[in-house]
C-alpha cells in the first residue's frame, strides 16, 4: 500500500501551471489523510510566526478511498515463483501468487481560479485512456516489475458560487482511480528437491499378481537413487528428464 | 403625508458630528489595519476571473473589529488539502476615514467605486493575519441621519495563490517571499550580493522591445539564489509566459534591480524547491520514495522533474 501511495504520488508530483504574464509553478500535492498533531505543528514549522493565510493554492491531494478484491484477475493460487540465492545452489526463495486487489483512490484538485484547476485537469485527463500503465518495482517479490493499470474511472467538480458574498467559493474536482496491484507473500526459503528415490516394479506381473513395488530395501536391486552433487545445479534442461543414463547434475547412489 | 418640517432628520453639521464621534471611537478602539487594493493585472474574460493580481500599495487606517470573542468562521480544519484556517472577521471603517486615506488615491483601479472592494486585502498586524475582503456592507446603520457613516467589511483570511504582494511594508511583502512558489536558480560567473526581497531581471534575446523576465528574491546560498513570483514582460500581443532561461549568447545575466548584482544563470530548478515553503507538499517525498519502486522505463506522462543545467 506505501508502494501504491508513493507511485501515485511520484505519476502526479510534477503538474505545471502557467499563467499568462505570470511565471509556470508546479502544484504541490500531498497525500490526504495525516495525523492531526503532525499536521497542526507542521503548519507553522517554517514559519517564526503563526500561520496567517488561509492555504496555499492551487494544490492537489489524493487518498485511498476503497479496496476490493479483483475478482477478474485472480490466477491459480498454486503458482508460485522461484527466484535464487545467491552463493546458495541448493535452495530458492519462494513467492505464492499474489492476490490481485482493487484500489480506488480518489485524486482532488483544489483551486480559485477555474482556469487554474482546469490546466491541471487537462493536463491529467489525455494520459488516462482510461487506463494509464505503469510497472512497479518488487511488488511480487525481489527484482519482479509487475504492470500495474491505473484506471480513471470518474470525473466530477464542484463549483459553489452562488450564495451569499460571506462564504467562500470553493472549487474542486475530483478525479476517481482504480489501481490494480497485487499483494505477494512473505518470501520463504525453501530447499531443492536433491534426492530422488525411484522405484521399479521388481518382476514381470503374472496377470493374476497384483503389482507390487519393492519397498523393503527402496536403494537397491532394480531400484535406484539419484543425489544431486553438492556443487552441481540439480537442473539440467539440455537433459531429458526421462534419460536416466544420463547424470544431468546426479550421481547414481551404489545400490 | 408629508413628514414634520420641525424635525431636522440630519442636518450637515448633525451628519459631521455624527462621523466625527464615530471616527474618534475608532480610534479610541479600533486597531490600525492595512488597506491593500487589489490590482487586476490580467482578466479572464471567460471565466470571469482575474487571471492574475498583485498587490502594491497599503494605507494604514483605523478599524474596529467586531469580534470581541475571537475570530468568526469555522477556525482552524484539518481537510484533505492540509491545514486550512478559516479565520472571518467584521472591521467596522468610518466612511470619511476611508476616502480621506484610501479611496482618493485608488484611481488606477479600473473599477473606480467610492467604497472598498471584495476582493482587497486587509493586513491585520495584530494578529499578523492577511485577510480578503469578501464582502463590504455599506448600508448599516441606515439612513440614520441621512448618510451612511461607515463600511462594514466582512473579512476571511486570505487564500494565498501566487500574487505579487510589494507594498513597501515588510510585514506584508514578507507574505510573498514566504509563501510563493519558488525557482531555484543557480548562478555563476558574476559579481555582487543580491537582496532578500529584491526584484531581478533577466533580458531575453535581442528583439526589440527585449522580453524581460522579472522576479523577487526570497531566498539565497552559496551559489544560487530563490526566486518567487515570475513575471513577464509584455513582448507581443498575446501575453508571454516565457521563463528564466540559462545564459548564453543574447540571454543575459539575472541582474538585482537594487543591489546592481549581476550573475549568469547556469542552472534552473523549480521542482525541489516545491516542499520548502509548504509544509503540505510531499512532491519530493513522492519522488524520492516512488523512484524507488516505480519503473519509468520511458518518462513520466507529466514529465520528469525537469532540473535545467
Amino acid at each position: 500500500m506505501k508502494k501504491a501511495v508513493a507511485v501515485f504520488g511520484t505519476i502526479f508530483n510534477n503538474i505545471k501551471i502557467v499563467r499568462q504574464g505570470g511565471g509556470m509553478e508546479r502544484v504541490p500535492l500531498s497525500y490526504g489523510p495525516k495525523k492531526k498533531f503532525l499536521a497542526r505543528i507542521n503548519s507553522e514549522r517554517d514559519q517564526a510566526e503563526k500561520r496567517s493565510i488561509a492555504i496555499k493554492l492551487p494544490r492537489m491531494a489524493f487518498e485511498i478511498t476503497s479496496i476490493s478484491y479483483d475478482t477478474a484477475a485472480k490466477l491459480n493460487r498454486m503458482n508460485k515463483r522461484l527466484f535464487p540465492i545467491e552463493g546458495s545452489s541448493v535452495r530458492k526463495n519462494t513467492v505464492m501468487q499474489s492476490v490481485p486487489y482493487k484500489l480506488g483512490i480518489q485524486l482532488n484538485i483544489l483551486a480559485t481560479n477555474q482556469d487554474d484547476a482546469l490546466q491541471i485537469f487537462e493536463q491529467i485527463l489525455p494520459t488516462f485512456t482510461p487506463e494509464y500503465t505503469v510497472a512497479i518495482k518488487n511488488m511480487e517479490g525481489p527484482d519482479t516489475s509487475t504492470d500495474v493499470p491505473i484506471v480513471l474511472n470518474g470525473v466530477s467538480f464542484s463549483d459553489d458560487y452562488e450564495g451569499s458574498f460571506e462564504t467562500r467559493r470553493t472549487l474542486i474536482y475530483t478525479l476517481e482511480f482504480e489501481m490494480r496491484v497485487r499483494f505477494a507473500g512473505t518470501v520463504t526459503e525453501g530447499k531443492v528437491i536433491r534426492i530422488v528415490d525411484t522405484y521399479y516394479y521388481s518382476r514381470l506381473l503374472s496377470d493374476d499378481d497384483s503389482p507390487t513395488v519393492k519397498t523393503a530395501n527402496p536403494v537397491g536391486e532394480e531400484n535406484v537413487r539419484i543425489i544431486a552433487n553438492d556443487d552441481d545445479s540439480p537442473f539440467d534442461s539440455l537433459d531429458s528428464p526421462l534419460d536416466i543414463t544420463t547424470t544431468f547434475g546426479f550421481d547414481y547412489a551404489s545400490p | 403625508m408629508p413628514r414634520n418640517v420641525y424635525f431636522s432628520q440630519g442636518t450637515t453639521a448633525e451628519k459631521r458630528l455624527y462621523e466625527d464621534i464615530i471616527i474618534e471611537s475608532l480610534k479610541i478602539f479600533g486597531h490600525d489595519v492595512y488597506y491593500i487594493p487589489r490590482k487586476i493585472v490580467n482578466t479572464n474574460a471567460i471565466f470571469n476571473e482575474d487571471a492574475l493580481s498583485e498587490f502594491g500599495n497599503s494605507y494604514m487606517i483605523e478599524a474596529y473589529l467586531e469580534n470581541i470573542d475571537g475570530f468568526a468562521g469555522d477556525g482552524d480544519l484539518l481537510s484533505k488539502f492540509g491545514v486550512e484556517v478559516r479565520d472571518q472577521m467584521n472591521l467596522i471603517l468610518s466612511a470619511r476615514r476611508w476616502e480621506d486615506l484610501v479611496g482618493r488615491f485608488s484611481t488606477d483601479s479600473p473599477i473606480n467605486i467610492a467604497r472598498p472592494k471584495e476582493g482587497d486585502l486587509i493586513y491585520f498586524p495584530t494578529v499578523n493575519g492577511l485577510f480578503e475582503i469578501t464582502f463590504v456592507e455599506d448600508e448599516t446603520p441606515f439612513y440614520q441621519l441621512q448618510n451612511l457613516p461607515t463600511f462594514k467589511l466582512t473579512c476571511e483570511l486570505f487564500e494565498y495563490n501566487n500574487e505579487a504582494i510589494d507594498t513597501g511594508v515588510d510585514a506584508i511583502d514578507k507574505f510573498e517571499t514566504q509563501f510563493a512558489s519558488r525557482t531555484r536558480l543557480t548562478l555563476g560567473a558574476g559579481s555582487g550580493t543580491y537582496n532578500i526581497g529584491e526584484d531581478v531581471t533577466q533580458g531575453l534575446g535581442d528583439k526589440s522591445p527585449q522580453t524581460v523576465i522579472t522576479a523577487e528574491v526570497a531566498g539565497d546560498g552559496t551559489d544560487y539564489v530563490d526566486v518567487s513570483s515570475i513575471t513577464t514582460s509584455f513582448d507581443s500581443p498575446e501575453l508571454s509566459t516565457q521563463q528564466f532561461s540559462i545564459t548564453s549568447g543574447s540571454i543575459g545575466n539575472l541582474v538585482g534591480a537594487e543591489s546592481g548584482a549581476s550573475y549568469a544563470i547556469t542552472g534552473i530548478d523549480g521542482f525541489n524547491t516545491i516542499d520548502d515553503n509548504d509544509s503540505d507538499a510531499q512532491n519530493i517525498d513522492f519522488e524520492t520514495i516512488g523512484n524507488d519502486f516505480i519503473n519509468f522505463e520511458e518518462t513520466n506522462p507529466f514529465g520528469m522533474p525537469n532540473v535545467i543545467t
